[in-house]
């Protein structure tokens, strides 16, 4: 089961009740939600243990905060927003202010031969990124949230997120065909 | 939003693959019961009888419950506030009204014209004041 995958019916009622406290419907959420939280923590941070970390702590914040959610529809860029701010803080505490990730490459260093980028290449274009925009082109690439939501998960409107994104992905091209 | 050109095409992919490394492997019954035991949440103050109120909600209402109560409070003693004018006339015995020499411009008003709406006082007793019936009062009539 994924985010989309409930109705939006189901989501309000079961945010309700995992605001609320019920230990059941909090397990949906996870269930719904856990990898993408997990994908947006390793895509800021590029550490699995501090990634793991940072959604480990980001359903404590949802645990304490989701009863103050005004709008159910909306929890997946909110728990996305928070696993990001949570990632952001613990690779500050880890590296101090300077908050680029290490290019070192876990694995195959070539990755997909099919998508014509390489794995370290997109690793080092990334570090360029401050977190706050490693966190938007997951979520937007990866995870598919929409333009509205992406506007709800970086507290802007649709138009403003839309731009940030053009302008991340201009500055990734350069980075990545011009090396 | 826009359709994706090559380049977005390539980088969504290679996205996708590097995120594989991501860990996504959880237990959901484990975190909620691990959060549950740790931090349960508190009952609110209403207990269970919160009638479903937000802690926003609640505020809320509690200050249109003040407000209300304010705005009672003031209509009740208000009530009894003395809201039109008491117009004391200083008379010596045997002297009566007599109109203007001069008739004025705006109208002829004698000396002892009340304000509109003015009361001669002793007719309605008043704070702070003794029921006194002035002789030319309807009272006295």
């Amino acid at each position: 089961m994924n985010g989309q995958a409930m109705g939006s019916r189901t989501v309000a009622s079961i945010v309700a009740l995992a605001g609320a406290g019920d230990e059941a419907a909090f397990a949906q959420l996870v269930a719904a939600h856990h990898a993408d939280m997990a994908r947006v923590a390793f895509a800021v941070c590029g550490d699995r243990e501090l990634a793991e970390d940072a959604v480990q702590s980001s359903w404590l914040v949802a645990w304490r905060k989701l009863h103050s959610l005004r709008d159910p529809d909306r929890v997946r860029p909110w728990l996305l927003a928070v696993t990001a701010n949570e990632a952001r803080q613990l690779l500050r505490r880890r590296h101090g202010p300077v908050v680029e990730i290490d290019v070192e490459v876990p694995g195959d260093p070539h990755g997909d031969p099919s998508t014509g980028i390489e794995r370290l290449d997109l690793r080092r274009a990334l570090a360029h990124l401050s977190p706050d925009d490693r966190a938007l082109v997951a979520m937007h690439y990866v995870i598919d949230l929409s333009s509205d939501e992406l506007g709800v998960a970086i507290g802007a409107s649709p138009s403003a997120a839309r731009m940030r994104l053009s302008r991340i992905v201009d500055r990734l091209k350069k980075e990545l065909r011009d090396g | 939003m826009a359709e994706r050109d090559r380049f977005e095409l390539d980088l969504a992919a290679a996205l996708r693959a590097y995120l594989e490394d991501a860990p996504t492997e959880v237990r959901p019954t484990e975190i909620a019961r691990q959060l549950a035991t740790a931090y349960p949440h508190r009952q609110s103050a209403l207990g269970r009888w919160g009638f479903g109120l937000t802690p926003a909600m609640a505020w809320v209402l509690l200050l249109v419950g003040l407000l209300l109560a304010l705005l009672v409070g003031g209509l009740l003693v208000g009530i009894q506030r003395p809201d039109q004018a008491v117009v004391v006339v200083p008379q010596s015995p045997g002297t009566s009204p007599t109109p203007a020499r001069s008739p004025s411009p705006w109208g002829t008003a004698t000396a002892w014209d009340a304000p509109r709406g003015a009361v001669p006082f002793g007719s309605r007793p008043c704070w702070g004041t003794e029921w006194i019936v002035q002789p030319w009062s309807t009272n006295a009539l």
